[in-house]
Formats: structure tokens, C-alpha cells, sequence
């Protein structure tokens, strides 16, 4: 770590806290007495935790829940302590952990400011000092002198945060208060903390909202029950944690099998359907896509006892039930002769156009006329298209390009624009082209 | 024991703002307001003036009606008595504070004791009130009367954090702690003159004292009515518990309050 600055802002070194938890709450009198021990059980929510905060510094906290971000949080905050170890902090904290924790809902927003700037620890003098500022920052200026329990649940964090961030505070620690006002207030509170940064304060941000951190901070830890599991700059933490995520995903999809018989399975079974995979393009199962990857299904199939006119079909489902895609070996021609006996076939596209999300496939095999289900498994394949390098919203890419022309312009040519390349999404300019191309 | 104590000191605006809090909160909403803290000891008064002067007709102990002895006696109870409710509570009943936000911990009940010494305050104004228009009048030794006020604000403190950081562990107290304080009540000699039982027997005389209220209570009764100089021997027994027991109380507060947000 940097070790120019003289003191680092907050030392954790070699903590644990221990949380004892009690199957049956409540811890009373006769169990004092009778000396009885209601089953307990301990558990780290930190173990052995060592790290260093430099003054000046923003880092992001993430993983997942119960992995002991907040726990950290409050031992810095001093709200805790730890069981061992120890943590240091140097500089005055602002806890933005609970907002309007203080907070009456029978006094007015302006005793309620004055109450809430006395729990944080500021004087009345400065809270008057600051008082408009706080106000104007809420935009709360007519529902000043109205009781809290008249606000909206918005106002009302609006007003605490308002509060919070005027403590002037060396050390700010934030957990995921962003969530909360609308679109206008997080950017207020977003240019609040970059104000803070400029500033050079040391601001520690626990969130599950990856782009914040990534955008806000300037390096990011990773817990994972109660251990860190990576420390350092921004981008290589937030990939680092990612891939660990959808490797446990991937883990949990592929212990999803088709093997078994379920109420989402059912035929004649005549012929079988014994295996499906998902796959991609080396052909390893897979089961998390980006857009614009290949994607191949491999069926195999066993049909010893030669049903007539097998035919294989498939589709695709968003995970709320929309039907996306459907298509059986028959539409796409007669069937084919190698269905028979035992084999298999692959589905594949080149570049699967969906967009973030769940997905569920249903292979069937049937006859001709669909007058008899030789093996149908009903949505039971699961997969998951994460986010690739193109932002773009809804179900699914279509290609396309963008062209414009202005008045006073010669009109321009679509062609110029596709061949530069701009503005076509995801898929090469030249397949864009073709596929928008009226010629 | 001396940083905690300090901390206190460097909270005061926290403890100033709470305090206000506690006392404008309190009969927030209600159509009289602030007056419900002179309403309610009057009314108290009137129900004993009633029942003890004109129904049952109990003998006063001296030159004024026995409700207003009573009523001597019941205000410093009353004030004990919403303290430790007051303060058993505080910590568990500000649980978002507690596991939310850093502050002296010590301050909570602190807070309770201080806003219920208020409405102590407030309540005497009624009761010289009464002292005066009942003809009892008022004489040099209220001077005194800051001593028994001291004494008793110490002890109830020391028994505030003592109750409230046991609250925390035992939610068992909030529900014992009524019973207690009415058996207690009756051990105090406020239904009744001390002499009543004092002049029985010397051991009697020593049993009650041992309560440490009955020589704040009494303090209280000689000065405000009697214009005497309280029982200093047994005054002076009564703070030194009162020490004892507010240096017990505020150090095991102390020593488990980290343990507090665990546990709330």
C-alpha cells in the first residue's frame, strides 16, 4: 500500500468479530437461573481482516450479502467492536450507515435537523451556520416546518443525507444510500461525494451497484464471509468478483440436469431425449452468454425403437414467460434421415442476439404432426446472458445502423457511415450492411 | 470511569438536544401540551386531597393536610419511579440509534433521569404553590433544598444505568421493575409519617432508614414543610449508597455497553 501519507485514515489490522447467534431469541431470567444454554452457535462475520485506508483514498467495498461489509462498517464507525484485533481511525467519521436514525416523526424537519446534527455531534451554533445549506441541499425549503411524519419516505432521507453530509467529516463511510430519491437527488448526492473526493477526504463505500464503485472509487476490496478475498485497483477487483459470480452460477445451472424425471418432463417416450448442453463456441457447456456470442445447444437422442418421423424442436423463453424463439427440424425441411437410432444434433447460432438476462430452452421430440410427444423437457435448461462490452437495452440486438443528414447538406450515403464502422452495434459493419441494405 | 464521565461533558449538546426531545415529545400532540406537566401533579394532588382529607380524614403529621404530605413525599417518587422506567428503556428503546450511530452510549440513560428531573422541577412549582395557598408558607431552609436534590439525582442515576444496561441482557426488568418500585414505595415513608414506624423500636427505626429513600423522602418533608434542617446522619447515609451505587451502575454500563448493539 501507499505509504507516503503519514498516517493511514482507518488501520484494520488482524480483526475478528464474533456474533453469536441464538436459535431462539430472547435470553431471560429463568435461563440465567437454571443455567441453561439455548443452542448457540458463533460465527465470523470478519476473520482475521487486515487492511489500511490512506487518507485521501475512495474504496469500494463489495460482495455479497452477509459477507461483512456493513460489520466493517460499524467497527469504523465505532458502533462495534471487534472481538480481536484492532482498528484505528484517525480523523472525525460520518457514518452515513442509517439514515435519519435520529429522527421524531412528531418534530418538524427543522427540530429534526438540529436533533439529528446533535446525535452526529455538531454544535447548534454550526447547525445554524449550515442550516439553508442543509435545507437547500433536501430541497425540503417548504416542508421545513412541517412534522417529519408528514414526509414521504423520500423527503425524509433527502433531509437526512442533507444532514449527514454537512457534519464535514474526514472519514465518510456510505452503505448503499444511493438507493434511495429519485434520479435527481443521486446525482445531487453523487456530486456531493465527488465534491468530498476533491477535497480529499477518504470516503468508504459499501455497494452492490458495481458501476458506482466502479465509476466513484479508486480502488475496491472484495469480502467474501468475512475474508477479503481481493484488495486493489478498481477494474481488476470488480472482474475478479464477477468471474467468481457467474462461476458460482454456473456451478448451480449445471447441477440443474436433464436426466431426471420431473413434472416438467413427459412423452411417450418412445424415442428419448438423453442429453442436452448448452455450449459455447469451444464446445464446453456453459451456461453464461454474452450478447453477441456463439451459442449451440448439442441434443442427443436415442430412438431404439424407431418411432415414425421423429422430429426435434426447440425454443427459447425470457425467464417472466415471453416466448422469444421456437423452431422444429420439420419447418425447416423434411426430417432428417439421421434421426434414427441413437445420435445427436446441434442447434447453433452465430451470434445470439439476446440481451441481459434468464433464459430457459425446451427441447422436444414428437412426431410429424405433433399428434404424439415421444419426450418433451419443458423449459428445464436454464441460462443467463450477462452484460457484454455494448450497452443496449431490451430483449434483444437488432442490427442496425444510424445515418443522418442535415438541411444545407448534401444528403449523406448510408454507406458512409456503415463504412466507418459507427454506430452498428455489436456485429461487424459489413454484416450490419447486408442485413440493412435494401440491395 | 474519568473518560466516560468526560465524554459526557464533550457530548452536552447531544445530551441538551435529547433532553428537549424527551420533554417536548412527551405530550406532543396532545391539546394542553406542555401544561400536562403542571396538569398532572395537581390532579394528583386533588385525588389525595380528596381521598385523604374528606374521605378517610387521615390526620396530618403537622400544621397542614395530609395531602400535601403526601404529595411532598410522591413528587421525588414519581420522579424515581419514571426515571427507572425511563431509564431501563433507554437503551433498548433507542435501538437505531445504538446500532446505527456513534455516540457515548452513556448518555442514554442519562437522558432519562435528567428529563424526568425536570418534570421534578416542574412539579415543585405546583407544590409551593400549594405550600403557599395552604397557609404552610415557605422559610430559609429551602435553601437546603438543592442537597436532597443532588443526593437523589445521583441515585437514581447510578440505578438508571444500573437497570439499563440489564435490560439490554434481561428484558425480564421492565416487567419486574413495577412491582419493585411499588413494594419499595411502601418501605418509603411517604403514605406515612417516618415517626410512625421510627419511634417504635430502635431496630425499626434503623430498618427503615436503611432504605436509602426514606432519608432523601424525609430530607424533602423536613425542609419543604416542616422548615427544619433535614436528618443530616441519615441524609449523609443516603449519598454515600447513592455514591456507591451511581459508580457500580455507571461502570457496569460502561463495561458491557460495547456489546450493546449486539444485543438490541
Amino acid at each position: 500500500m501507499d505509504k507516503d501519507a503519514a498516517l493511514p485514515a482507518v488501520t484494520i489490522k488482524d480483526v475478528v468479530k464474533q456474533y453469536r447467534v441464538r436459535h431462539e431469541k430472547g435470553r431471560t431470567l429463568k435461563e440465567l437461573f437454571l443455567r441453561q444454554r439455548i443452542f448457540e452457535e458463533k460465527i465470523n462475520a470478519l476473520d482475521h481482516v487486515s487492511f489500511d485506508v490512506t487518507p485521501g483514498q475512495t474504496l469500494g467495498i463489495i460482495g455479497a450479502n452477509g459477507s461483512g461489509k456493513s460489520t466493517m462498517l460499524k467497527l469504523i464507525a465505532g458502533t462495534s467492536r471487534p472481538t480481536s484485533g484492532s482498528v484505528e481511525v484517525n480523523g472525525r467519521v460520518s457514518a452515513l450507515l442509517e439514515l435519519g436514525a435520529g429522527f421524531h416523526p412528531d418534530f418538524t424537519g427543522r427540530e429534526n435537523i438540529y436533533l439529528d446534527g446533535a446525535i452526529m455531534g455538531l454544535s447548534r451554533e454550526v447547525v445554524d451556520e449550515r442550516f439553508d445549506e442543509i435545507v437547500a441541499f433536501a430541497g425540503m425549503e417548504e416542508f421545513v416546518d412541517a412534522p417529519a411524519k408528514t414526509y414521504s419516505s423520500g423527503m425524509f432521507l433527502r433531509l437526512a443525507f442533507s444532514v449527514a453530509v454537512n457534519v464535514d467529516p474526514d472519514i465518510i463511510l456510505i452503505d448503499e444510500v444511493f438507493a434511495v430519491g429519485d434520479e435527481s437527488f443521486q446525482r445531487k448526492c453523487l456530486d456531493r461525494m465527488d465534491r468530498f473526493k476533491g477535497e480529499g477526504k477518504t470516503i468508504m463505500f459499501v455497494s452492490h451497484s458495481l458501476d458506482s464503485i466502479r465509476s466513484f472509487c479508486d480502488e475496491a476490496l472484495w469480502l467474501d464471509k468475512g475474508e477479503i478475498k481481493a484488495q486493489g485497483a478498481v477494474d481488476k477487483v470488480i472482474d475478479y468478483y464477477l468471474w467468481h459470480v457467474n462461476e458460482q452460477e454456473e456451478e448451480r445451472l449445471s447441477s440443474f440436469k436433464g436426466e431426471d424425471r420431473d413434472e416438467n418432463r413427459w412423452g411417450t417416450g418412445r424415442a428419448e431425449i438423453t442429453e442436452v448442453r448448452l455450449c459455447g463456441a469451444d464446445g464446453e457447456q456453459k451456461h453464461i452468454f454474452e450478447t453477441g456470442d456463439k451459442f449451440r445447444i448439442r441434443i442427443a437422442y436415442s430412438d431404439r425403437e424407431h418411432a415414425e418421423d421423429p422430429v426435434i424442436g426447440m425454443s427459447i423463453h425470457r425467464h417472466d414467460g415471453v416466448h422469444i424463439f421456437g423452431v422444429n427440424t420439420l419447418e425447416e425441411g423434411p426430417a432428417p434421415a439421421f434421426l434414427k437410432g441413437e445420435g445427436e444434433v446441434w442447434f447453433e447460432v452465430d451470434r445470439l442476439p439476446l440481451l441481459p438476462g434468464s433464459y430457459q430452452v425446451s427441447v422436444s421430440l414428437h412426431n410429424g404432426d405433433a399428434s404424439e410427444n415421444y419426450d418433451y423437457h419443458n423449459r428445464r435448461f436454464e441460462f443467463r446472458v450477462v452484460e457484454g462490452p455494448d450497452v443496449e437495452v431490451g430483449l434483444m440486438h437488432l442490427d442496425h445502423q444510424w445515418s443522418g443528414w442535415q438541411p444545407g447538406e448534401e444528403k449523406l450515403d448510408k454507406e458512409d457511415i456503415g463504412a466507418g464502422g459507427k454506430g452498428t452495434g455489436r456485429l461487424e459493419a459489413g454484416e450490419a450492411g447486408e442485413a440493412g441494405d435494401e440491395a | 470511569m474519568i473518560s466516560n464521565l468526560k465524554q459526557l461533558v464533550e457530548y452536552r449538546e447531544l445530551l441538551r438536544t435529547l433532553v428537549s426531545k424527551d420533554i417536548r415529545s412527551r405530550y406532543k400532540g396532545s391539546v394542553l401540551g406542555f401544561a400536562w406537566n403542571f396538569a398532572i401533579p395537581l390532579l394528583q394532588l386533588l385525588v389525595f386531597w380528596v381521598l385523604m382529607g374528606i374521605i378517610i380524614k387521615v390526620a396530618p403529621p403537622g400544621d397542614y393536610p395530609f395531602a400535601v404530605f403526601l404529595f411532598t413525599g410522591l413528587l421525588p417518587w414519581n420522579f424515581l419511579a419514571n426515571s427507572l422506567n425511563g431509564g431501563a428503556m433507554s437503551v433498548v428503546g433507542n435501538a437505531n440509534l445504538v446500532k446505527k450511530i456513534y455516540f457515548p452510549l452513556q448518555v442514554l440513560p442519562l437522558t432519562s433521569v435528567l428529563s424526568q428531573f425536570v418534570s421534578l422541577l416542574l412539579g415543585m412549582i405546583v407544590l409551593f404553590a400549594v405550600v403557599i395557598g395552604f397557609g404552610v408558607g415557605v422559610g430559609p431552609s429551602l435553601l437546603l433544598l438543592p442537597v436532597p436534590f443532588l443526593v437523589q439525582f445521583i441515585f437514581i442515576l447510578g440505578l438508571a444505568y444500573f437497570f439499563a444496561c440489564g435490560e439490554v441482557f434481561y428484558r425480564d426488568i421492565e416487567h419486574i421493575l413495577g412491582i419493585i418500585v411499588m413494594a419499595w414505595m411502601y418501605l418509603t415513608p411517604i403514605l406515612y409519617p417516618v415517626g410512625r414506624v421510627a419511634d417504635k423500636a430502635r431496630w425499626a427505626d434503623i430498618g427503615i432508614h436503611l432504605n436509602p429513600m426514606t432519608g432523601i423522602t424525609t430530607a424533602y418533608q423536613s425542609i419543604i414543610l416542616d422548615h427544619v434542617q433535614p436528618d443530616w446522619f441519615w441524609l449523609g447515609y443516603s449519598s454515600v449508597v447513592a455514591v456507591v451505587f451511581f459508580v457500580g451502575g455507571f461502570a457496569l454500563f460502561n463495561r458491557y455497553k460495547f456489546r450493546f448493539e449486539e444485543e438490541v
